[in-house]
Order: C-alpha cells, then sequence, then structure tokens
C-alpha cells in the first residue's frame, strides 16, 4: 500500500439541475517523501484534488487513504484533526493573518499541534531571520510566500500541499521558494504535493500526475529529477 | 484550549476598527443605562419615600369619626382589634387664617412627644415644648417664616393662639408639595403646622390613627392584602363600638328633652292663664260688638220695616209716644222741684260758708296780732330777771343781779360773785332780792293771750272744717245728677220715640231715621273695633314679652329634638394609605416612570440587536478568506468563533459598566431633582440595584451573544474551500423597475446602478432603511413627549381656561353685601368683566387611589369667555343643559365613560353622587365636571352656594396691587392668579420636559452611533465594487454620487417607516408617561415631524460625508484582489 492511495475519487458540484463534475474518478497513489508535481490546465481539478487530499472539501465518491487512515470516511472534528495534524497547506495568495506578525502567523499554526517544530527556527529557515515582527503588509510577496510556508512546514505535518505557490511570484523569487520545497523534501523527508500548471516545473518532481478535464490523463516516474535551479523557462 | 496568538489578533482587530468599537460600547450603553436608570430612579425613589414612611410610622389605617373620640374610648376599641402595634388619636383642624393680610388655609395638627404614628421629621430647629410654640412645614418656610417668628392662629381648639415658630418639621402624611384638599375656601391646602397638643381646648380628638404589627413592606401587594382586611376589621370594630355607645347618649337625651317639654308646658300654661281674664274681655266684648253688628239695619231690612208699619202700630206708637211724654214730664217736674229745694239749700250754704269766711279773716288777723303781741311779751319776758335787786343784794355799780338773785355779774358774765356780799349787804342790812313781780305779772298776760290765740284758732280750725263739708254739699249731688239723668233719659227716649212717630208719617222720614240708627250703631261699632283693637294689641304685647323667655326655651327643645332625628350612629370613615392624596400620587409616579424605563429600552435594545448583526456580517464578510485559511489550517470553529464573541461581549461588558454609572448615579440623581417639584424628598437614597444591573447587563450580553452567534452560523458552516472563495454571487433576478421600460430607459445609467443595488442587496437596504427609520422614531418620539408636555400648559391656560383671576368669597350669608362688593370689583380700573360660578372639589375611585375633581357650576351657558369647552374629539363648542354635566377628557377615557355614561364622585363626606355625562371636553390638567345650577340642584337637592368669581382682566396692571384693592372690599378670601398656577404648572412640565430631553438626547446619541456603523458597513461591504469603479476610471465624484444616490433613497425609505413607527411610537410612550391628573396631548405635530426628518436628513448627509473619504482613501488593489 502506497503513502498516499486516491482511488477513484469523483466530486461533482449541483447547481440547481446542472452538475458540474469537477473530479470524475481520478486515481493515482504516492509514496512517501516524494515530490509530486499535479499540472493540467485551468479547471482540469487539481486545486480539487488537493483540497480532498487536505481534508478541506469532501470527496462524492471514492477512496482516499493515507499512512492507512480512510480519510474519506472522516466527518466533522475528526476531518479537522487531520487538517490540524497532519496537513500542511501552502496556498497561492499566501493567506497569511494581516493583524499577526509574520512570527505571530507561524506561532499560529504551531500551537496546533504537539511536536512542531519552533517557529522562529523554522523562519529562519526560510531566511526571515529578520522579518520576524513585521506585519504582513510589510512584506513583500515572496516574503509573505516564505512565511505561509514556514507556517505549514512548522507544523511538521505528514503532508506538504502547495497550490500554486509561486503563481503570484516573479521567476527568480519563485525559483526561490521552490528551492525551498525541494530542500525540505529532501532533507527532512517530507511528502510534497505541488499544483501548478507551470509544465517546467514538473522536472523537479520525482512524480508527476497530469490532470484533464477532472481525470488523471497521465503518471509518470522522474528518475532523475533536476535541481530547480538548473530548470529554465 | 484557547489560542493565545488569536486573542491577540483579536486585540489587533479591535485596535484597527476602534471607531465602530466604540460606537457599539456607546450604543450599549445607552440602552443598559437608561433601562436600569429609570427603573433604579423609581425604585430610589420608591425607597426614599418607603424609608422615610417607615421610618415615621405613617399610619397603616386613619379612622375618621364624626363626632370625634376619647381617650378612653381609645384603650376600649385597642382591646376589639388584633395585631395592633400602636394606636393613637390626633387633633385635625383645617382653618382659615390670615398672615400678614392675606388669607391661607392651614391645616392644624397636634403634636405629642410620646406619639409613635406619624412622627415628624424635624428638619431645624425643636419640636414644640409649651404652648405658645409651634413648628411649621417646608412650604410655610420657604414662603418666609422662619423660627423665631410670631404668627396668630385663630382656632378655636387652640388655649393659645399666638405662637412662636421654634421649628421645621415634615411629615409622612404630606409626601406631595400638594397639601390636599380641604373643606374650606378654595379646597386646597396651603401649609400645614403642628401645635403642642397641650395647647388644644377639646377632650376630644378628631382623628385615630392605627399602626399594625406586620412585616409587610409599604408599596408592596403584601402590605395592600393585608391591609384590605384590616380594613374591613377596623371599620366594623368602630362603628360597633359607637353604635353602643351612641345609643346609650341618645336615650339620655331623650330622657331630658321629655323632662324639659313638661317642664316647658307648665310654664306656658301658667302664662296662659295670666292672660285669660283679658281674652275673656276681649271676648265679650266681641259679643257685644257682634250684637251691635247685628242690629244694624240692612237696606233691605229698613224697607220691610217701613212696610211693616200699619194703623195700629201707628196707634200703638204714638200711645208709646203719650206714656213716654208723660214720663218725661214727670222726670222734668221731679227734677226741677227737687232742684229747686237744691238750690236753696246751696244758696243757703253758700251763704254759711261765705260768713265763716268772714270769720275766719277776723280770726286771721286777730290771730297774727295776738300773735306778734305775745312774740314781743316773750322777749321781754325773756329779757327779764326773775329777780330785783334788794337792798342787800344789790349790786355793785356796773354789776348787775342774776336771774337766780344769787350772784353778781359782771356784764358779760366773766365775772360773778355772790350776791350776798353784795353792796348793801356787804355793809349789812337791806333787803334781799324779791322775786320780779313785772315778771309774774307779765307772764300772766302772756297766758292769756296764748289762751286766746288757741281758742282764735280753735275757731277758726271748726269753721274750715265746717266749710269744707259745705263745700261738698256743693258740688255733688248725686241725687240731683240722678234725677236730671232720668228726665234726660226719658227726654231721650221720648224723642226717639217722637223721631220714630214722627217717621212712621213718611217711609223717608223713617228711612232716614233707621239710617241714623244705624250710624249710630256704626259708630258704636268702629269704637268698640278700636277698643278690641287696642285691648288686643296690648295684650298681644304683654303676651310677646312674657313669651318671649319662654320661645328660647322651645327652641332649644326644637333643636335638641332635631338632633336626635338626624343622629344617626355617628359615621366613622376608615382610610388607608392609599387614600392620602400624596401617597397615592406618589405610588402611580413611580409607576409612571417604570414604564417608561420598559418601553423605551426595548427599543434601544432592539437597535443594539441590530447594530451588533450588522458589524458581526460586516467582520463576517471581510474576514471570509480568514476564516477559511485558519480552518484549513486545522483551528476549530470554535476558536475562531471566540474572536466575534470576544467582540461582542467585550463591547457590552464594557457598555453596561459605564451605563450602570449612568443609571445608577447620574439618571437617578436627575429624576430626584425633577420631581423635587412635585415632593419633598427628606433625603435621597442611591441604591445599587445589583438584580437591575444583571438583568439589564445579562439582556445586553443575551443580544450580543444571539446576534454573534446567528450571524457567525451560516458562515461557520461553510466548507474552507467555499469560505477562500468568494461568496457565491446570488442569481441576477431583474427588478420590478427594469420591467417598466418606459420608465426605466428614462433614467440615467448611474441611476439605474443605484436602484439595481438597492434591489439586490435587499439585507443591506432593509438594514439600513430600519436603521435610519428607527433612529428618525426615537427622535420623534422624544419631540412629541417633549411638545406634548410643554404645549399643555399654553393650551390649558390660554385656550381652555381664559380666566385672569378666580375669586373665592368670604362670607355667604348677605347676599346684598356680596352683590355691593362684587359691584365694587367689577368697576375696578383693570378688571374686564367678572361671571359668578360655583366651586366645589369631590373625589373619585380609580384603581382604589383617590383622585381629586374639580367642579364648576354656571348659571347658564354665557361662559364661553371664561372657560372654553369643546368636545375632545370634534372640538366643537359644548353647551352645558339641565340634563347632565360636561366632564374632561382625562376622566372620561380613565373610566371608560361615553356621553350617555355616568360618573361618580364622593364629596368630602364621603356621599357618592351620580352623574349623567353629556359631553366630554378637551382638557389636559387636572380634573373637571361643569354643569348648570338647575343640574346641580338636582343632582345635589341643594342650590349651588356661588362661591366664586372668575375675572377677566385687561391692560397692564400689577398684581398685587389688584388683589389688595379687591380685598379692600371685606367680601374675598382668596384671591387666586391663574397666571400663578400656569406658572407652578409650567415649571413642573418643565422639569418633566427636562427628563424627556435626556431621552432625546441618548435617541440623538444613539443616532450618531447608529449612523456610523450603518455607513462605514455599507460602504466597506462593497468596497469591491468601489474599486471597480474606480479602476474603470469613473472620477471619485462620480462613484460617491453612486452611492449616495442609494443612501438617499434608502434614507427616504428610512424617513417613511420611522415616520410611521415614530408616530406609533409616540402614542405609545406618551400614554406611559402620563400621570394621573395630566392629560398628555395625543398628538404628533406636523412641526415635530419635520424637525426629525429634517435632522435625520442632517445626520444621514453628514455622516455620509464618511463615504467621501472612505472612496478617495480605498486601496485598489487590495480591494480587487480575487481569492482565486
Amino acid at each position: 500500500m502506497a503513502y498516499i492511495e486516491f482511488k477513484n475519487i469523483s466530486k461533482v458540484y449541483q447547481m440547481g439541475e446542472i452538475s458540474i463534475k469537477a473530479l470524475n474518478k481520478a486515481s493515482f497513489s504516492i509514496e512517501k517523501g516524494e515530490l509530486v508535481v499535479i499540472l493540467g490546465p485551468s479547471g482540469a481539478g487539481k486545486t480539487t484534488c488537493l483540497n480532498i487530499l487536505g481534508g478541506m472539501d469532501e470527496a462524492t465518491s471514492g477512496t482516499l487513504i493515507i499512512d492507512g487512515v480512510e480519510i474519506t470516511k472522516l466527518k466533522g472534528k475528526d476531518l479537522i484533526k487531520y487538517r490540524r495534524h497532519d496537513i500542511g497547506f501552502v496556498f497561492q495568495f499566501y493567506n497569511l493573518i494581516q493583524n499577526l506578525t509574520a512570527l505571530e502567523n507561524v506561532e499560529l499554526a504551531v500551537q496546533l499541534c504537539k511536536d512542531h517544530l519552533n517557529p522562529e527556527k523554522v523562519l529562519k529557515k526560510v531566511g526571515l531571520k529578520d522579518r520576524l515582527d513585521n506585519f504582513p503588509s510589510q512584506l513583500s510577496g515572496g516574503e509573505q510566500q516564505r512565511v505561509s510556508i514556514a507556517r505549514a512546514i512548522a507544523k511538521n505535518p505528514k503532508l506538504l500541499l502547495c497550490d500554486e505557490p509561486t503563481g503570484a511570484l516573479d521567476y527568480k523569487t519563485g525559483k526561490q521558494i521552490l528551492k525551498l520545497l525541494e530542500d525540505t523534501c529532501h532533507k527532512e523527508g517530507m511528502t510534497i504535493i505541488i499544483v501548478t500548471h507551470n509544465s517546467a516545473i514538473a522536472d523537479m518532481a520525482d512524480k508527476v500526475i497530469k490532470f484533464k478535464n477532472g481525470q488523471v490523463e497521465e503518471i509518470y516516474i522522474n528518475h532523475n529529477p533536476r535541481p530547480i535551479e538548473s530548470i529554465e523557462w | 484550549m484557547v489560542n493565545k496568538v488569536l486573542i491577540k489578533e483579536t486585540k489587533n482587530f479591535i485596535r484597527k476598527n476602534i471607531k465602530t468599537y466604540i460606537a457599539q460600547i456607546i450604543i450599549v450603553t445607552l440602552g443598559v443605562g437608561f433601562f436600569v436608570g429609570m427603573k433604579i430612579s423609581s425604585l430610589d425613589l420608591q425607597d426614599t419615600m418607603t424609608e422615610f414612611v417607615e421610618n415615621n410610622n405613617f399610619y397603616d389605617v386613619k379612622v375618621n369619626l364624626e363626632y370625634g373620640i376619647e381617650a378612653n374610648d381609645i384603650s376600649q376599641l385597642k382591646t376589639t382589634l388584633e395585631e395592633v402595634k400602636y394606636i393613637e388619636g390626633a387633633y385635625t383642624q383645617d382653618i382659615v387664617n390670615n398672615l400678614d393680610g392675606e388669607d391661607y388655609v392651614i391645616r392644624l395638627h397636634s403634636y405629642n412627644s410620646k406619639n409613635k404614628i406619624n412622627t415628624t421629621k424635624l428638619i431645624d430647629g425643636e419640636n414644640p415644648k409649651n404652648n405658645n410654640e409651634c413648628v411649621i412645614d417646608k412650604k410655610m418656610h420657604n414662603d418666609g417664616y422662619e423660627i423665631g417668628d410670631e404668627i396668630t392662629i385663630e382656632s378655636d381648639l387652640l388655649k393659645e393662639k399666638k405662637l412662636k415658630i421654634v421649628g421645621v418639621i415634615q411629615s409622612p402624611e404630606y409626601l406631595a408639595i400638594d397639601r390636599g384638599n380641604s373643606t374650606l375656601l378654595s379646597g386646597k391646602i396651603n401649609y400645614y403646622v403642628f401645635v403642642n397638643e397641650a395647647n388644644v381646648n377639646s377632650d376630644v380628638y378628631s382623628d385615630l390613627y392605627i399602626k399594625y404589627d406586620t412585616n409587610s413592606v409599604a408599596f408592596t401587594e403584601m402590605y395592600d392584602d393585608y391591609i384590605e382586611r384590616k380594613e374591613i376589621e377596623a371599620t366594623y370594630a368602630v362603628s360597633g363600638y359607637f353604635k353602643d355607645k351612641y345609643n346609650e347618649i341618645i336615650t339620655d337625651q331623650q330622657i331630658k328633652i321629655t323632662s324639659a317639654k313638661a317642664e316647658y308646658e307648665a310654664e306656658k300654661a301658667k302664662i296662659d292663664a295670666q292672660f285669660i281674664e283679658s281674652e275673656n274681655e276681649i271676648k265679650n266684648k266681641e259679643e257685644l260688638l257682634n250684637d251691635t253688628k247685628k242690629n244694624i239695619l240692612t237696606d233691605k231690612q229698613i224697607d220691610q220695616k217701613i212696610n211693616s208699619i200699619s194703623d195700629s202700630t201707628r196707634n200703638e206708637e204714638k200711645n208709646k209716644l203719650n206714656n213716654l211724654k208723660k214720663q218725661m214730664n214727670n222726670a222734668k217736674t221731679a227734677y226741677d222741684n227737687y232742684k229747686k229745694n237744691y238750690n236753696n239749700q246751696i244758696s243757703n250754704t253758700q251763704k254759711r260758708i261765705n260768713n265763716n269766711e268772714q270769720r275766719i279773716k277776723e280770726l286771721n288777723t286777730s290771730i297774727n296780732s295776738n300773735t306778734a303781741k305775745l312774740n314781743a311779751m316773750k322777749a321781754q319776758y325773756n329779757s327779764m330777771n326773775d329777780y330785783t335787786q334788794g337792798s342787800t343784794n344789790k349790786c355793785y355799780p356796773g354789776f348787775s343781779l342774776s336771774s337766780d338773785g344769787k350772784r353778781c355779774c359782771y356784764p358779760g358774765g366773766f365775772y360773778c360773785y355772790n350776791a350776798s356780799f353784795g353792796y348793801n349787804g356787804f355793809f349789812g342790812g337791806g333787803t334781799s332780792p324779791t322775786i320780779n313781780a313785772e315778771k309774774v305779772a307779765l307772764k300772766a298776760e302772756i297766758d292769756q293771750l296764748e289762751n286766746t290765740i288757741s281758742n282764735q284758732k280753735i275757731e277758726k280750725a271748726s269753721l274750715e272744717t265746717e266749710n269744707i263739708s259745705l263745700r261738698k254739699q256743693l258740688t255733688i249731688s248725686s241725687e240731683l245728677s240722678s234725677y236730671e239723668n232720668k228726665y234726660l233719659n226719658a227726654k231721650k227716649q221720648y224723642e226717639e220715640q217722637l223721631e220714630i212717630y214722627n217717621s212712621m208719617g213718611s217711609s223717608s222720614k223713617l228711612s232716614s231715621y233707621y239710617k241714623k240708627q244705624n250710624n249710630e250703631l256704626r259708630k258704636t261699632v268702629s269704637q268698640y273695633e278700636q277698643e278690641i283693637s287696642a285691648a288686643k294689641t296690648d295684650l298681644n304685647n304683654k303676651k310677646n314679652t312674657a313669651y318671649q323667655q319662654l320661645e328660647s326655651t322651645r327652641l332649644e327643645i326644637q333643636n335638641g329634638e332635631d338632633m336626635i332625628k338626624t343622629l344617626s350612629y355617628p359615621k366613622s370613615y376608615v382610610f388607608d394609605r392609599k387614600d392620602n392624596a400624596g401617597y397615592g400620587q406618589f405610588i402611580s409616579d413611580i409607576e409612571k416612570i417604570s414604564n417608561l424605563a420598559i418601553v423605551v429600552p426595548v427599543v434601544f435594545y432592539f437597535i443594539t440587536f441590530f447594530m451588533i448583526s450588522a458589524s458581526i456580517n460586516r467582520m463576517l464578510y471581510e474576514e471570509r478568506n480568514q476564516i477559511g485559511t485558519l480552518k484549513a489550517i486545522g483551528i476549530r470553529d470554535n476558536e475562531i468563533l471566540i474572536k466575534y464573541l470576544i467582540y461582542s461581549i467585550s463591547s457590552v461588558i464594557i457598555g453596561s459598566l459605564i451605563g450602570i454609572i449612568v443609571g445608577v448615579v447620574i439618571l437617578p440623581l436627575f429624576v430626584y431633582f425633577i420631581y423635587e417639584m412635585l415632593y419633598e424628598f427628606p433625603f435621597y437614597n442611591l441604591n445599587f440595584n445589583f438584580r437591575y444591573f444583571l438583568i439589564a447587563s445579562g439582556i445586553a450580553l443575551v443580544v450580543a451573544i444571539a446576534s454573534t452567534l446567528i450571524c457567525c452560523k451560516e458562515t461557520f458552516k461553510e466548507k474552507p474551500v467555499s469560505l477562500l472563495k468568494a461568496k457565491q454571487e446570488k442569481e441576477t433576478v431583474s427588478s420590478i423597475f427594469e420591467k417598466i421600460p418606459k420608465f426605466w430607459n428614462h433614467l440615467s445609467l448611474t441611476t439605474k446602478i443605484s436602484l439595481k443595488n438597492i434591489f439586490r442587496y435587499k439585507a443591506r437596504m432593509l438594514m439600513t432603511i430600519i436603521g435610519i427609520g428607527g433612529c428618525l422614531a426615537l427622535m420623534l418620539t422624544g419631540l412629541s413627549l417633549r411638545t406634548s408636555i410643554t404645549e399643555m400648559i399654553p393650551t390649558q391656560y390660554g385656550k381652555i381656561f381664559k380666566v385672569d383671576a378666580q375669586i373665592f368669597y368670604k362670607d355667604l350669608s348677605s347676599r346684598e353685601s356680596l352683590n355691593e362688593g362684587t359691584e365694587k370689583i367689577l368697576a375696578l380700573d383693570n378688571v374686564n368683566k367678572g361671571l359668578i360660578s360655583n366651586y366645589e372639589t369631590y373625589t373619585s375611585d380609580y384603581n382604589g387611589k383617590t383622585i381629586n375633581i374639580n367642579s364648576v357650576t354656571f348659571y347658564d351657558n354665557n361662559f364661553s369667555d371664561f372657560i372654553d369647552l369643546r368636545d375632545y374629539k370634534t372640538n366643537k363648542k359644548l353647551k352645558l343643559d339641565d340634563n347632565g354635566v360636561i366632564i374632561s377628557e382625562k376622566l372620561a377615557t380613565m373610566n371608560n365613560i361615553r356621553v350617555g355614561g355616568v360618573i361618580k364622585l364622593k364629596d368630602k363626606q364621603q356621599k357618592e353622587y351620580s352623574l349623567i355625562v353629556k359631553g366630554i371636553a378637551k382638557n389636559y390638567i387636572e380634573h373637571y365636571v361643569y354643569m348648570n345650577s338647575n343640574y346641580y340642584t338636582k343632582a345635589f337637592g341643594q342650590e349651588p352656594r356661588n362661591n366664586m368669581l372668575l375675572l377677566k382682566t385687561k391692560g397692564n396692571y400689577d398684581e398685587l396691587e389688584l388683589a389688595q384693592k379687591i380685598n379692600d372690599t371685606n367680601i374675598v378670601s382668596q384671591v387666586l392668579y391663574v397666571s400663578i398656577a400656569e406658572k407652578a404648572y409650567e415649571d413642573v412640565m418643565n422639569n418633566l420636559a427636562l427628563l424627556v430631553g435626556v431621552f432625546v438626547v441618548f435617541s440623538i446619541l444613539l443616532i450618531f452611533a447608529v449612523l456610523y456603523n450603518l455607513i462605514n458597513i455599507n460602504v466597506r461591504e462593497r468596497s469591491k465594487e468601489i474599486a471597480t469603479y474606480k479602476v474603470l476610471g469613473f472620477k471619485n465624484s462620480k462613484v460617491i454620487s453612486i452611492i449616495k444616490r442609494e443612501n438617499i433613497i434608502l434614507m427616504l425609505f428610512g424617513i417613511i417607516f420611522g415616520l410611521i413607527a415614530g408616530y406609533i411610537l409616540s402614542i405609545i410612550v406618551i400614554k406611559t408617561c402620563e400621570v394621573e391628573n395630566l392629560n398628555f396631548i395625543k398628538e404628533v405635530t406636523f412641526n415635530n415631524c419635520i424637525i426629525s426628518v429634517i435632522a435625520t436628513i442632517i445626520f444621514t448627509l453628514a455622516f455620509s460625508m464618511l463615504i467621501n473619504s472612505y472612496v478617495k482613501k480605498i486601496n485598489l488593489t487590495e480591494s480587487l484582489k480575487s481569492n482565486e
């Protein structure tokens, strides 16, 4: 059994008489410690898939098993518990709490978990040693995203989910972020899933899952993932 | 587990939105403060008065007895009652007293330091110890009477009438400044004064006070129930006791009267007997009179008589005549003969008399000369010596012999010597003195002369005596007069008969004869009549004098009898505290404040709920993304919810705490200040009432939590995913307007946008309308209440009462002097016209309380210049008729009486009258019943006293001067200027208006807070929209105008809603705040509507300025950030 088993998952949105199938019996599996990139055009179902992985949304049908736990069977409080302890989420638009400093933003997430990492250390690790007491509005986009990542990492989750983490960043900053993720994956051994529509990034992944129209079009394994510095786009 | 960081975030959040937060606190403060404040105010007032009333043992039950009650009655009565703690008697008397030139009604009370009930609170000075001391009330003190002043109380109840004021007190019987009614004068008591009980000249108490041993506290229901039972017990006990007692007295009295009657009858009989004789005489004379009258012939009778004359009659008469003639002649002869003899006799007698007189004359002369002679002789005799000088007893020359011949004396007699040593004797020889023979001879002569004189006198006397009897003979001769009379009678008879006989010759002669006879008879009759009437008058006078004394006794007995007839068991009237005017009024007033405390805060709390909801909703919307994030991170719903709960709960707690200060201290003090006009507060209790604080803040808390949770529920239900995205927009539906192309196509784009927006975001629209409308409603209510209160006075005293002064007559016994005096008053310079009318005061029961009613009676319908009575609904002028009364509006509505119904009044003796209501008049202050004199007589069984003169004045004048001139007519006891009563009420109303002003201020503050919040919310909700407009290139002013246009349209709807809601709320609040004896004008005036509308518009537009700054400052990128 793989670390993550995504089996025949469908997500249907019902809007009156119209039903929209965001995911249509999608299936894949992911091993522990893998850096996975999910590709696909807009509306393909990538974000939906990530949301289900992160316990933020419920599948209409199918099963999801992560580390032996059937996530799709979890409801309400258990789902929150799962999100709390086992998932780290990085958003495209950072979604930091505007009224808290960088450090506080990380502390916020850290208070939830038992064996978490030291927020200050994590922030230092992401290179924001001098930015601990700044508010998000005082940080640049890249810095904000780093705080967001720090927040996610500090929880010491099983799974780190990133939804277009570089979507709002420039080329250079984006690469820096991806490097950070790469390092986290390789050094800390964290399972990381990145959703993007930038196919060039796929080269850094261990596994690439291609979505199209709500279904997994293709899965291939990269036996020689390239370090991000060497990737150009 | 509370997330510390989240708490920190909350703090930051609050700091960032501090203005909204403070606005919320203010709203809570207002709601809590007002509610707590009003409730606590009423409780504080109640607490103060309760303390005062309980500390001073205000009576539980008061008994007023028709004939008073004695001390031993009281102690006996106590044994028949249960649970009595104290039972005491006291003296009370209402008097009219003249102080410094004006008449006042003063209620006197007796003070006894041993009394436990109705003890007075000493404010200044000390209590009266001596009979020449008294204490006065606050009112009198405020009117200028100081400790140390001397006043004279003209009461027959007091031994010592000149009293020195030694202190100022307050009695629990008078909570209100209005001292209540009296039977005297205008009915209002001006002051109350306590005098020493020992100074009271009576052994009968006028009032009985009872205090029971109960734990129940004043003003509570438990107390009311207890007292109801006790009143019944007391009523039976008292009436039973006195029934027995007075039966005794009546029996006693009846015995006395019976014996007095008997005495009277005896006395009367005695007097009557005295006059019986005279009466009999008069009776006899009257009989005689009647007989004589009978003899007067009528013409008919005369004719009859004439006709009955026949020949034989004539012959008879002729014979009679002849006989009478004979008789006459005989009588004459007898008389003449006798006369002759008599005359001879007379002349002889006269001769003798003359002779005697002559002789008497002679004798007189002789006597006189003899007497003179005698006197001379006597004189000589006396001068002579009894002895002559003998030779041996000769005296020396110069000396003369003394009368006894034994001494010789020097003239003057100062030296005498024994005659034996005389001139000759000394030398011996000579002769002894000899008796003076001359003297002796002289004596003999004297004696003889005396004899002669005496004989002469005797002779004179006998002659005089003889003459006296002779003279008598001259004058009296009854025999002669009897002869004469006999002759005269006979003559008369003859002549009469002659007349008859002669007249028989002719009927005319006869008739004239009879007529003559009649005349004589008539003369006799009138003479008799005169005599009789004189005799009667004389008799009556004598009788009157005699009976006068008797009469007064008779009257006394009559009075005694009448009194017994009217004497029923002395009526006893049992009262409890509610019947005390001040107490009753106070209960209803604190009810009003308490009611206001409920009605108004409901509105405030509603607005609070509303505003918190709006704020929370706003926050939820803005932080949607954040909430989603937190949820995504795995933070539980509860932890996220805490932030919003903290926000609303903290604002409520802070608001409540501040509200408490307002409610516990500021408002109650203010309410005390206002009610100082009506009541005398002995002290000012400020209580922290934990219960109401809990209730007030509890409700606020519940409101806050409820609104927060309700608002959050929706949002928190959503999945993190959807929260991270923008809220799903509703389907667009074309609004009504778009379906009317004609109307729609003419509008500008911006207007179309505005209208579309309004109809799309219905919730927001409703919020704004209700928010603005609610505030307008509050403002309108406050203004209406204020107008209602302040307009009442000028309307009542300007439009309804056109009278300038009310004058009460002093003494109603002499109508003449009253009319004279009234003429004088009407002739005064500044007096325009006057109207005499009748004024009484009555009471009526309403929900167990006593209310006071004024009654005015007019002679006819010509009173509209003085009082303008108009129908309370149609405003048509009302007229009085003989079939009923017109009552004031409040009376009718309080008792649910319509035209045709009946109003029940009680007079001071507690007798009840039912009057038919024929009309209901607009009236705002106090209660009135109007009627005409005919109906008054019908209803009360007696004519109206006409004790009042209503005046209209003209021109400028000094009130005091005019009052003085009116007083100078001496028929007036009180002059009450309407302007003064008006001013008094004005003061009261102004104070009430201040209380309302607080309400208005609160409303305005609320409006500010609400408008600020609303506009903030509205604008921030649409930040994306605004940013889009700006990005598209709309000028700031254009963007602002789009938003403002919407707000204006909403504001207009809000105004309409507010006017309607405000109208309803105004009427409700006015009705709730009304005091018992006032009828607030229940109108929402056009002016007030305009004012509130304009104020709302101004405030709304002013706060809309916030929009300007927001639009200008808006951060475009942030607002336009998408979440996808």
